[in-house]
């Protein structure tokens, strides 16, 4: 048996959680001052989920940078690799916030969204 | 100049208190008002949030920045609230008269109200006792963000990050995803200053170690900054010279707080808190002048954007009252003890209100009090307090004429 604390970030009472784990189960919880922190500590030391934020390469576009979320979050070990994808990435303005930029991330069944709208721009010949 | 525009309000800054503010009065009838924004686009600092978080009390759901202020922005335009980006005002009388500068010249206004919404800005690195030359690649984080996430520009490659504030948290996490190396985040204080999910998710997440009791004491480089010399601080926040070592970096992030932008304010007379920084206020948030009220971070620095928002929609109630008559005298004075200022810092009798605060240090299981002549006026108990967070404690109205005082002790730290 091993014992791993951890700060539940779920709202600002921030409970100081004791996990007592048997390889990778969690098998007890204390100090969650309610039923989701013990949620939360399994999440977390089972597989951590984190949304990715970053930018998207724009052509054509008012702004060179198209700023970027996921519809949910993935887990924490694919996020380099997530964040790599997305950098290779190239988008043609308009850009809509909202838009989907890519279907399915990685086989996760997550979206690429637009966080920001990126009129085109049409450059004079003279 | 032609004479000036009469306005019922005039909003200084489009960003999340302003846009809330009008958005609350033009939902409450009041149409005679404007918006005047610096920046070509409104949103304010919400532009250059990229991550996400925004939202989680108002809207149940963690949004970017920008798509935060899309939900006020939207309604603002679909409600064809008046909204002048590009736009600087220069001048601001105890008269309420506001001179604003944009490409279509001079314009004055008159206002009934003023809406101070001017936000913040980041202290910088004038204010910090580091000795040294002062190389390029300093950077405060905001500045940093700007570059990365508007302008696609990366400001370095071996980064130093000097405080530990939300911005210098997630500016660790953004420079790394970008392809940096975040060599480590240094903070003079013995606990983070920002946001413990903040710290989980943009450091631990990433390895990136985080230095309590540590400053940066002096910047190496000429042309561009090649290292800089961290020290441990003693608790008096000295830094220790035989603990000195020299960092080789590119790049020094600076995340050591957040200033409260009232120069406007000082020009119209409004007496400002030396503590907050921002105005001193009654409980309707209406400054020492009359008629110039204000919310959000140029009143007192807020943690998340939906207090800010929530702040500036009471504001405008505030508003709507005023325009009709004159609001109650605020004779009471409010002081703080185990907490650095509370705000607003004048009540009035026979009305409710909201103290807001932040703890000197992290609490667990802090009692927070107001106390008048001797009398607990109300008392919470928080399960965990930091400085990051600020805590609202609301009031009831108040029959005595008496100073309040707001308290703040745990078992450890009792209210002396």
């Amino acid at each position: 048996m091993m014992t791993k604390t951890l700060l539940c970030s779920l709202c600002p009472n921030c409970c100081a959680l004791t996990v007592t784990m048997e390889g990778d189960a969690v098998t007890g919880c204390t100090g969650n001052l309610c039923t989701q922190g013990a949620d939360f500590a399994r999440q977390e030391l089972t597989m951590p989920l984190r949304n990715v934020t970053t930018s998207v390469a724009v052509s054509g576009g008012l702004y060179p940078l198209c700023s970027v979320r996921l519809s949910a979050p993935i887990p924490l070990s694919r996020l380099t690799e997530a964040v790599d994808l997305l950098h290779g990435l190239t988008v043609t303005a308009p850009v809509a916030m909202g838009q989907v930029l890519l279907e399915d991330l990685l086989g996760l069944g997550v979206q690429v969204l637009s966080t920001r709208s990126v009129p085109a721009i049409h450059f004079c010949k003279d | 100049m032609n004479e000036p525009i009469m306005k019922d309000v005039v909003i200084l800054g489009g960003g999340p208190a302003g846009l809330a503010a009008a958005l609350a009065l033009h939902e409450q009838g009041v149409r005679d008002l404007v918006i005047l924004e610096r920046e070509p686009e409104a949103g304010g600092i919400l532009r250059q949030c990229i991550h996400d978080g925004f939202g989680l009390t108002r809207f149940h759901e963690a949004l970017t920045g920008p798509e935060y202020a899309k939900r006020f922005l939207d309604p603002v335009r679909a409600e064809g609230i008046e909204l002048h980006t590009g736009t600087t005002v220069t001048g601001l009388t105890d008269q309420r008269v506001v001179t604003a500068v944009s490409r279509r010249g001079l314009t004055q206004y008159q206002a009934r109200a003023v809406i101070l919404a001017m936000g913040c800005r980041e202290r910088a690195a004038g204010a910090l006792p580091m000795y040294g030359a002062r190389p390029a690649g300093v950077f405060t984080a905001g500045v940093a963000q700007a570059y990365v996430n508007l302008c696609n520009n990366m400001v370095g490659r071996e980064i130093v990050i000097l405080g530990s504030g939300d911005i210098g948290l997630i500016m660790a996490r953004r420079l790394t995803l970008e392809g940096a190396h975040v060599l480590g985040v240094y903070e003079i204080l013995p606990h983070p200053s920002g946001l413990p999910r903040n710290v989980t998710q943009c450091l631990d997440d990433f390895h990136i170690p985080l230095h309590l009791s540590h400053t940066v004491t002096e910047l190496h480089g000429a042309a561009r900054l090649e290292a800089v010399t961290v020290c441990a601080v003693d608790d008096q926040r000295c830094p220790l010279p035989e603990t000195a070592r020299r960092i080789p970096c590119d790049t020094l992030i600076l995340s050591v707080g957040l200033i409260p932008e009232n120069e406007l304010s000082r020009m119209a007379g409004v007496q400002l808190d030396s503590q907050t920084g921002g105005p001193v206020v009654d409980q309707f948030l209406q400054t020492t002048v009359p008629g110039i009220f204000a919310a959000g971070n140029v009143l007192h620095v807020h943690d998340v954007a939906d207090d800010v928002s929530a702040e500036a929609e009471f504001l405008a109630e505030q508003v709507v009252r005023y325009l009709a008559g004159p609001l109650p005298p605020c004779p009471i004075a409010v002081t703080g003890r185990g907490c650095g200022h509370v705000v607003p810092q004048q009540l009035c009798r026979g009305e409710a209100a909201v103290l807001s605060f932040r703890p000197a240090a992290p609490r667990r299981h802090l009692v927070v009090e107001a106390v008048q002549d001797g009398q607990t006026l109300c008392r919470r108990t928080i399960p965990y307090a930091t400085p990051a967070q600020m805590v609202h404690l609301p009031i009831p109205d108040l029959a005595d004429g008496s100073p309040v005082e707001v308290c703040c002790y745990d078992d450890e730290n009792p209210a002396v």
